[in-house]
């Protein structure tokens, strides 16, 4: 299991920085689409993991996913707080019989529909946050926003096509 | 040690986030020139904005001398307007001959220091006096029509009699039947005069543009005056009373213009040896 999530951030790291950063959907005066899919990585990690290592495991990702960005603390910054916001997510969606040990946040294991509130909340947590130090001022709100929602949407549906196909246990 | 470890499993997730956080957002802000510049404007949003209006006001401080340099540019323009043969300094395109050479007119920019505008007899005082050009019987206009002529001057300062005055004057023509008469104020309406002299041969129009014609040595021909806004021929009359609605609001004019017409005094004096 832990090597299954180390094979898997490496994978998602490297999805990210080597392929999805050079997927621009941008044209000239549309420039609100980035996809990205590595926070994944924080999401699939079994719910009993401690939060002390959620957060580094976020950061460590955040910090080599930022090398490649040439934006050293946005990703970072932005995966850090996912991480730590993780958990509280957790118990919120905390089915009435808790979770069994060793669950991983899986579609396979929880459901879609928990799945899909699961991963949007965090994903949508993560643009926002990240779009707003990127542009570091709420001066641009109206572009955080937009850039959020297309990205969000679109890094959810690549999100999703990466479950269904690889459909992983944990 | 046992506890501290356990302190660290429970609030670990808090301190690490923090403490990742502040790496984080240290990063971003000394590593980012984006970011770094934003973060250092954005502090200065308060110091911007006092800035902006120290500077507003400072341009409203300086707003007079521009005025005053864009007033002296509009008279250049209006001069060369004025002086351009066959153009008229009105709003209506009106086909009209000039004989006189280009340089005929110039125009002294000035403004109103007092205005006297409640009496029968209306009189504004200007800021310049015979130092800075003026001189007694010079036309005075602004950009949408005439204002009247100065009656008195001193070393600083003019008295100007506007048209809206029972002793003005002023000899005009309507625009295309070369029919002159002259100008009265003879109504309490500060926005209408009277053209009279008009012979009942005329056919008039509603409408019809009064220009200026020329013929004084005050005004040069062509300035647009107003437009007909009526007009009867009283019994037993052989001339036409015209009401006119003048072009500008005289009472409330600011910016206006004095004109020198450099050949005044030769018209004059051929003039006044014919008389003699």
């Amino acid at each position: 299991m832990l090597t299954k999530n180390i094979v898997r951030a490496i994978f998602l790291v490297l999805l990210q920085v080597l392929i999805l950063k050079r997927i621009d959907f941008g044209s000239y005066d549309f420039y609100y689409v980035h996809i990205i899919v590595y926070p994944l990585l924080i999401l699939l990690l079994p719910v009993k993991t401690p939060n002390a290592i959620v957060v580094t495991v976020a950061f460590v990702a955040g910090l080599f996913v930022d090398m490649f960005y040439d934006s050293p603390g946005v990703h970072t910054s932005a995966a850090v707080f996912v991480g730590f916001i993780r958990s509280y997510l957790l118990k919120v969606l905390e089915p009435y019989e808790g979770y069994s040990v060793d669950t991983s946040p899986t579609i396979r294991a929880m459901g879609i529909s928990w799945f899909l509130s699961y991963a949007s909340t965090l994903m949508f947590v993560y643009m926002i946050f990240y779009f707003s130090v990127e542009a570091f001022s709420f001066v641009y709100i109206q572009d955080i926003i937009l850039r959020t929602i297309f990205s969000f949407i679109s890094s959810l549906v690549i999100i999703f096509m990466y479950i269904f196909i690889v459909n992983p246990k944990n | 040690m046992k506890g501290l470890l356990f302190l660290l499993i429970k609030y670990g997730g808090i301190v690490l986030f923090v403490l990742f956080e502040c790496i984080a957002f240290y990063l971003v802000i000394n590593h980012n020139a984006e970011q770094r510049s934003i973060y250092a404007n954005s502090t200065n949003v308060f110091s911007g904005y006092l800035n902006t209006q120290v500077t507003a006001l400072e341009d409203f401080g300086e707003l007079r001398g521009i005025n005053d340099s864009l007033q002296l540019e509009n008279a250049k323009l209006i001069e060369k307007i004025i002086n351009l043969p066959g153009v008229q300094l009105t709003p209506v395109d009106i086909p009209f001959q000039k004989s006189f050479k280009s340089d005929q007119y110039k125009l002294i920019p000035t403004h109103i220091c007092g205005k006297n505008t409640r009496l029968r007899n209306n009189y504004f005082t200007l800021c310049k006096g015979s130092k800075d050009g003026l001189y007694k019987d010079m036309g005075i206009i602004s950009e949408t029509g005439i204002i009247g002529r100065i009656s008195e001057v001193s070393d600083h300062y003019a008295l100007v009699i506007t048209m809206l005055n029972i002793q003005s004057g002023i000899s005009a023509l309507i625009h295309d039947k070369s029919f002159a008469g002259t100008l009265i104020w003879d109504v309490d309406d500060t926005n209408e005069m009277t053209l009279t002299g008009i012979p009942k041969h005329a056919e008039l129009m509603v409408g019809d543009t009064i220009i200026t014609s020329g013929y004084s040595t005050v005004f040069p021909p062509g300035i647009m005056i107003g437009r007909i806004k009526s007009y009867e021929l009283p019994p037993g009359d052989n001339n036409y009373r015209i009401s006119v609605s003048l072009a500008n609001d005289i009472l409330d004019e600011k910016i206006i213009y004095a004109i020198d017409n450099k050949r005044k005094e030769e018209q004059l004096l051929l003039e006044q040896n014919i008389i003699d």
